[in-house]
């Protein structure tokens, strides 16, 4: 993913993971990139040290992923984590793009089934989200002007605009 | 896959207007063992029915009714007939038309074996 | 029909206004009846049964003030209550009766008027229906064997009789309704007198109006259909006492709750506050509505908890109102669901008063 895409990615993801949290009744969820960088995140984080989570759960898909390679699993849906008070659930959310990875903290106020049954949604919902189609070309005012000098110098050469 | 469960299943699934019967952990909302008819997700209706069923218990208690034994939902498209088993809920999803009396019971008499 | 003197319907006025909870609302609004003005007799009775929601005297006029607006399952619905609250009385008996046989439930229609004639056995009307019944019961029997039954009375035939004792002026319905010993002692002294309602007889608990124009406004305005009533402090009912009528048997009580689990009206015999309850079921009813609207099954239609101390059922009333009736553990599910459906309507009723 350009640098340039991150704030339309992030953008575009607020609605679809506020709605998720909301629907499934989760804690916290924080959409992390492949390399641990917190791209959103919704719910009560004040408690946690996001940053930390995000490098944490990051690493753990990584792995994760090595021990479905390495044991032939294919690919892991999702890795859960049980606790007494809190659970996590560990996905990797599919977009155009890139992968990401959702990490989503959960009490008694949800259960796994919940959690699965919105991520499955949210994962359709932001699979067709334009934003994060590949080859949309995403235009701001400086590059249109560029790509409209270019057409320019395509369609009228400098010799020929010369003599125009 | 344990028996129990399955002639559980087994016996609502076949309860007339019934079209989808369900064991689910209450407190993971998914399915233990399902019979469902073509169309309807097992996993949708596990996690959405046992987190209603599990938020009403406990309504139920802190109201001052006590446990809660069975649950029934009735909606314009159908009703969803569900009983308590310890940490398992059994769910019936049922068209609109049934005989609920007799789904009720068959949904009780199926937790009972489940205890 | 006896008609009420002027000096009675004073009487009845002035202690109605100095108390709004007298029973001076049954006389006055018999009265009132009597002199056509049904529709003040509808509202004296709907407001004394706030005060008094058990009384059988009050239901029965209503069912009768009911059936003469010609809304038939009011009617029904009242002599519902009165057979809960008495069941020997002949009149909600007999109504019952004959509203079972015109939707054509003959089980419960000859039930009702059998019981009906136990009590009067020289009530024509009942004893026509019975014959009717008779005759199309022996007539099923003889064509099931395959015999040509005698004579089988027609479908029209019932429902003509219906309709005869069902007419306007109610020629099938005289009885209590009219015997009123208070007036008809009175009745001698001032025969000759011709009765007319002074404007302060119509609402003796209303508030004074500041001018002639109001008051005038007032006079006109009580000729129309029932309006919802003015707020003065004594025109507002109790309104933990909405579903008084219900809490017999096994029935703990009702709750109104309006959309944010806030309770309306109702009360509860249970252990823990009607607040409290409420906020706690408000709470399942949000969970319910949304596994209904993620499930796909269209719009929810109540639920029924089974739990330890108690049987809940709760429903929507209005959109953004619902209902939740407690009974005992062990009450029959159909008699909860149709009491259920009572406690619908009287709710939907309070709301309408109180919008």
């Amino acid at each position: 993913m350009k640098h340039t895409e991150l704030p339309h990615v992030v953008r575009a993801l607020r609605d679809p993971l506020h709605a998720f949290v909301h629907e499934s009744r989760a804690r916290i969820a924080i959409l992390v990139s492949r390399s641990g960088q917190v791209l959103a995140q919704h719910g009560f984080t004040s408690t946690y040290e996001v940053m930390n989570v995000a490098s944490l759960a990051a690493a753990a898909h990584a792995s994760s992923n090595m021990l479905a390679d390495l044991t032939h699993a294919g690919h892991w849906k999702h890795l859960f984590h049980d606790g007494a008070e809190r659970k996590m659930f560990l996905a990797t959310l599919v977009t155009p793009l890139e992968p990401f990875v959702l990490v989503v903290i959960f009490d008694r106020q949800s259960s796994l089934g919940l959690v699965q049954l919105f991520f499955d949604r949210l994962s359709k919902t932001v699979a067709r989200l334009p934003e994060l189609q590949r080859g949309v070309e995403r235009t701001d005012l400086a590059s249109f002007e560029k790509d409209l000098q270019a057409g320019l110098e395509r369609i009228f050469p400098v010799d020929a605009r010369e003599e125009v | 896959m344990s028996d129990v469960y399955r002639d559980a299943i087994e016996r609502l699934s076949h309860v007339p207007g019934v079209r989808g019967a369900l064991i689910v952990d209450m407190g993971a909302g998914v399915p233990v063992t399902a019979e469902v008819e073509t169309g309807i997700s097992p996993d949708a209706l596990a996690a959405l029915a046992a987190a209603l069923y599990e938020r009403t218990a406990r309504a139920s208690d802190a109201a001052g009714f006590g446990a809660l034994s069975t649950f029934h939902l009735e909606a314009e498209g159908g009703h969803v007939v569900m009983a308590g088993a310890g940490d398992l809920v059994l769910i019936a999803l049922v068209d609109d038309d049934a005989q609920l009396g007799r789904v009720r019971l068959e949904t009780q008499r199926a937790a009972e074996t489940l205890q | 029909m006896k008609t009420p003197a002027p000096a009675d319907l004073q009487r009845w006025s002035d202690e109605l206004a100095r108390n709004p909870a007298s029973l001076a609302f049954l006389p006055l609004a018999r009265a009132y009846r009597r002199l056509g003005r049904k529709d003040l007799a509808m509202r004296l009775c709907l407001r004394g049964l706030e005060e008094h929601p058990a009384n059988v005297e009050a239901h029965a006029l209503l069912a009768l003030l009911y059936l003469e607006r010609g809304e038939r399952e009011r009617a029904a619905d009242e002599w519902s209550i009165v057979l809960r609250l008495k069941p020997g009385n002949f009149e909600a008996l007999r109504g019952m009766g004959f509203r079972y046989l015109e939707e054509n439930d003959i089980p419960r229609a000859r039930q009702h008027l059998e019981r009906a004639a136990l009590i009067r056995p020289a009530d024509a009307a009942v004893q026509e229906a019975l014959r009717l019944l008779r005759q199309r019961e022996a007539s099923a029997r003889l064509e099931e064997v395959g015999a040509e039954p005698a004579s089988a009375p027609q479908e029209d035939e019932m429902l003509t009789l219906v309709e005869e004792v069902w007419t306007p002026d109610l020629a099938g319905f005289p009885s209590f309704i009219d015997e009123d010993p208070a007036a008809a002692g009175a009745q001698g002294a001032a025969a000759a007198e011709p009765i007319e309602l002074r404007e302060e007889d119509v609402e003796p608990w209303a508030v004074a109006p500041a001018d002639e124009a109001e008051r005038h406004a007032e006079a006109v305005d009580v000729q129309a259909e029932p309006a919802p009533r003015r707020e003065t402090a004594t025109a507002i009912g109790d309104p933990g006492r909405v579903f008084e009528t219900l809490m017999i048997g096994p029935i703990l009580g009702a709750l109104l709750l309006d959309a944010r689990g806030l309770v309306l009206a109702g009360n509860l015999r249970a252990e823990g506050s009607a607040d409290d309850i409420g906020a706690i079921i408000g709470g399942a009813v949000d969970e319910a509505k949304r596994t209904v609207s993620y499930l796909e099954l269209g719009g929810w239609r109540g639920f029924l908890m089974e739990a330890q101390s108690a049987v809940i059922h709760v429903s929507p009333v209005h959109p953004e109102a619902t209902v939740v009736l407690a009974a005992e553990p062990g009450a029959p599910t159909g008699w909860i669901l149709r009491t259920a459906e009572q406690a619908g309507r009287l709710a939907a009723r309070f709301l309408e008063a109180y919008p």
